[in-house]
């Protein structure tokens, strides 16, 4: 599950460019690091839907997401000679994103968000319908999303949207692995309840008469 | 995929079979279980309807909602541009050579910050028994500290983000790193079990903030984990002050520090002397 070091789904570069286009991040990341504008494009076509849609998820707002990841890609940009290819760009590059974002957050007011009562009590998850995926649409999700606690909003999407393990999880956000699989865990099931009942209201009615 | 229902164990409430279920179906969806919890799961008849409820959110989570061409356009175009006028990018071996050159950089940025208002002066020297601010008081006369220095500190703030991020594409070995293992007359051995940095006097703080910011903002170092949710300012690094777990904030953000606050833990209050 760790990041690889190649374009991730989402590329969204449209145009190939001849000699750099079909190139993997590390070789790109080299040319880039020696000056090489084009190699610089391609790898930031190559990542900047993922971390568009990193930071919606965390910040869930877009114009906060887009200040964000422009925020974010000069900080890689800047820090770019620094980068010594240990880790996946990706990677390198989704941590940077994150804590942009985690800077967003803590900027702004806080909006309320559930209790972490509520999280943690996952009861009655076997007992939600399951969601289906026509009906649930996009704006349901990052409904869900807003209400989480930013703790457990972050670990999900930085595992489900950005692809980190838990070992880099758990090194961005300064907590033990086995705090960022609970997270995660408890994360997933209120979203999969939050979002069970989103399904109409006629189909409830077929199921509980 | 409807689960299966909760099996009936009179010895366990339900909530927390469930809470197991939900860990090893998430465990499950990632790879991530040891072979013990995989017997576990495969034996769960809960575990696989789970898995598949998850597998959903990550469809939905990973699909993204349309982007914006142009926008997206104008921000690699900001992107390169400052690639090319003015982001510099420094190989390894360029920055060490250059380190003696950041470490200037680093005291002037460390003068500038000293210069904004409102920190931790007298905090440093009237020890643990002071008294206590709260964090609406510390709110409000920052915001009296910020008015009235607002010409200097705007002029200040710029000075330090534009000189310091640049240079700051360095490893962090040799500024904060070295403090924390060289800082302080004598850091006592749980500050040091507890990676914490020791503060002794207010210029130490101010230089220990200003190294900070410029290493986040470039990336080469990672906010700590802030467990004071009602803290309106970014934590930049857990502290030993005065013998008290503290962390320190910078307000109102990263890209505009112009106050800098102490947080003592595991209390969450607000320490400062923007009122003096």
């Amino acid at each position: 599950m760790d990041a690889v070091d190649s374009a991730p789904d989402g590329d969204s570069s449209g145009t190939s460019r001849p000699g750099v286009g079909g190139t993997d991040d590390r070789s790109l990341v080299a040319a880039a690091q020696s000056g090489d504008r084009a190699a610089l494009d391609t790898l930031l076509r190559r990542h900047y839907d993922r971390v568009t849609n990193i930071c919606r998820r965390i910040l869930h707002n877009d114009a906060d997401a887009a200040d964000a990841t422009q925020d974010a890609l000069i900080a890689a940009v800047r820090g770019l000679g620094r980068f010594d290819g240990n880790a996946a760009f990706s990677t390198w590059l989704y941590r940077i994103a994150t804590n942009t974002c985690l800077d967003q957050l803590r900027r702004r007011k806080r909006r309320p968000t559930a209790p972490l009562e509520q999280l943690l009590n996952v009861g009655g998850l076997l007992e939600t319908r399951p969601f289906d995926a026509t009906v649930v649409d996009q704006m349901a999700v990052q409904h869900a999303l807003e209400r989480m606690p930013d703790d457990f909003r972050v670990a999900v999407v930085l595992r489900d949207v950005a692809d980190l393990d838990y070992a880099d999880i758990a090194d961005t956000l300064g907590v033990p692995i086995g705090t960022v699989r609970s997270r995660i865990a408890r994360g997933r099931a209120w979203l999969a309840k939050e979002l069970g009942n989103q399904t109409g209201p006629a189909d409830r009615q077929t199921d509980h008469p | 995929m409807s689960p299966p229902p909760l099996p009936s164990d009179p010895n366990r409430p339900n909530d927390s079979a469930e809470l197991d279920a939900v860990e090893l179906a998430s465990g499950r969806l990632d790879d991530s279980l040891s072979p013990e919890e995989t017997l576990l799961a495969e034996k769960n008849p809960q575990v696989a309807g789970l898995v598949e409820h998850f597998a959903a959110v990550r469809t939905h989570l990973q699909t993204p909602a349309p982007i914006d061409a142009t926008l997206r356009e104008q921000h690699l175009d900001a992107v390169l541009a400052a690639f090319e006028a003015g982001a510099e990018v420094v190989t390894l071996d360029a920055a060490r050579e250059r380190r003696v050159k950041r470490w200037g950089t680093a005291l002037t940025a460390a003068a500038a910050v000293a210069v904004l208002g409102a920190v931790v002066g007298t905090l440093v020297t009237r020890g643990p028994s002071r008294d206590v601010v709260t964090s609406a008081e510390v709110s409000s006369a920052r915001s009296k500290t910020v008015e009235s220095d607002a010409a200097i500190a705007a002029v200040t703030v710029a000075e330090v983000t534009a000189a310091g991020a640049p240079e700051a594409a360095v490893p962090a070995e040799s500024t904060v790193d070295a403090m924390m293992t060289t800082s302080a007359d004598a850091p006592d051995a749980a500050a040091r079990q507890a990676d914490l940095v020791v503060v002794s006097d207010p210029a130490q703080l101010r230089a220990l903030a200003t190294t900070l910011i410029a290493d986040i903002n470039a990336g080469t170092r990672l906010l700590p984990l802030n467990p004071c949710t009602g803290i309106d300012g970014t934590a930049i690094a857990p502290i030993l002050i005065n013998q008290q777990e503290a962390l320190l904030v910078v307000a109102p953000s990263l890209d505009t520090p112009t106050t800098l606050a102490v947080v003592v833990l595991p209390s969450c209050r607000v320490e400062s002397t923007s009122t003096n």
